[in-house]
């Protein structure tokens, strides 16, 4: 791939996906939202988060790996408790990023 | 008198959210530098792709289409194809920005990207009052330049890492998602679309790939925006 065609390339995809990134900032001043449609841009958000999760632990390139299931559950449950349990984001994110290190490295 | 279009303590807090996430950001673009690099792109090229496209699978996806007899104008449609998800979070944004004139915020569309995205939503759930904007600005300042770091790290030091520092850092992004839904999540529908779309998600993903998660999420969204109609209807 030459530099030129590639340069054509990302000029393309970058142009296409800033419209589609920023057509909806013009559209959403002009339509007034309903409630429902307010709460299904909601869910989706919610959803797309936790997909994201369960797709970036299981999903590698383009397959499912549930390999290391036990070290990243144990990574989410003691990220979770300790959130709720101390209030403290960024300590629980490295408690449990760290707690995860430990166990994968005991468990060879 | 100019009113002050960014809340300096939203845009601090954003920032912080970021930098969390910058975590996870940096190994995915690491890969991404790696992937570039050995497909015959010049570091320049690679690095130029994370400035303009500003979306990893989308990078991903072209940068492994290099070498195959596809046409330029079939990577172009690919790679805009893959990022039309953002039109649904662009659109959701839309909805907390209306203050904000459109010239201020066309030109930062570009960083509307699923964690900037993501960050911004369950903040503004969390903190009514706080400004979506200056947040935004603040997570997207953090996590831009992350991306820009990972491409450059990927042609230097990838093949160096120890592989426990790769996985510790691929954990850091759904790590700390988890802790924002713990947190925040408590209505039973939205428990719902959480649990369905966390176990559909890699499925769809595997057949769908790049859009699996959309699709999900699009289904439970639906459902439970249905099952709210019906029960309202209901009374």
């Amino acid at each position: 791939m030459d530099a030129k065609s590639w340069i054509i390339i990302i000029s393309g995809v970058g142009l296409g996906s800033y419209l589609i990134r920023s057509a909806p900032f013009v559209i959403g001043r002009k339509v007034k939202f309903p409630p429902l449609f307010l709460d299904w841009l909601i869910f989706i958000s919610i959803g797309i988060m936790a997909g994201f999760i369960s797709k970036t632990l299981f999903v590698k390139g383009s397959q499912l790996y549930f390999g290391d299931f036990f070290v990243q559950a144990s990574a989410l449950a003691i990220a979770v408790l300790f959130q709720l349990k101390f209030q403290k984001i960024l300590l629980s994110v490295f408690l449990a990023v760290l707690a995860a290190m430990i166990i994968k490295v005991l468990l060879g | 008198m100019k009113s002050q279009l960014l809340n300096k303590t939203d845009y601090r807090r954003g920032f912080k959210a970021g930098l969390i996430a910058a975590g996870t950001l940096v190994p995915i673009f690491v890969g991404f530098g790696i992937l570039a690099v050995q497909k015959g792109l010049s570091p320049a090229l690679a690095l130029i792709t994370t400035v303009i496209v500003f979306a990893s699978p989308a990078q991903y996806l072209i940068a492994d289409m290099i070498g195959s007899s596809a046409a330029v104008w079939q990577f172009i449609i690919t790679g805009i194809l893959m990022n039309t998800r953002f039109f649904i979070m662009s659109l959701t944004m839309s909805h907390f920005m209306r203050h904000v004139p459109l010239k201020k915020v066309l030109p930062l569309a570009h960083f509307v990207a699923a964690t900037p995205f993501l960050l911004t939503l369950f903040d503004k759930r969390k903190n009514k009052d706080a400004d979506f904007f200056s947040y935004f600005c603040g997570v997207a300042s953090a996590v831009f330049p992350a991306t820009l770091l990972g491409t450059v790290l990927g042609f230097i030091v990838y093949e160096d890492l120890p592989p426990i520092l790769l996985f510790a850092s691929s954990l850091f992004l759904p790590v700390y998602f988890s802790i924002l839904i713990a947190s925040d999540v408590k209505k039973k529908l939205e428990i719902i679309v959480v649990v369905s779309c966390f176990m559909a998600a890699p499925f769809a993903e595997v057949l769908a790939p790049g859009w699996g998660v959309v699709l999900a999420a699009l289904i439970s969204a639906t459902v439970a925006v249905g099952i709210k109609a019906w029960m309202q209807r209901a009374g």
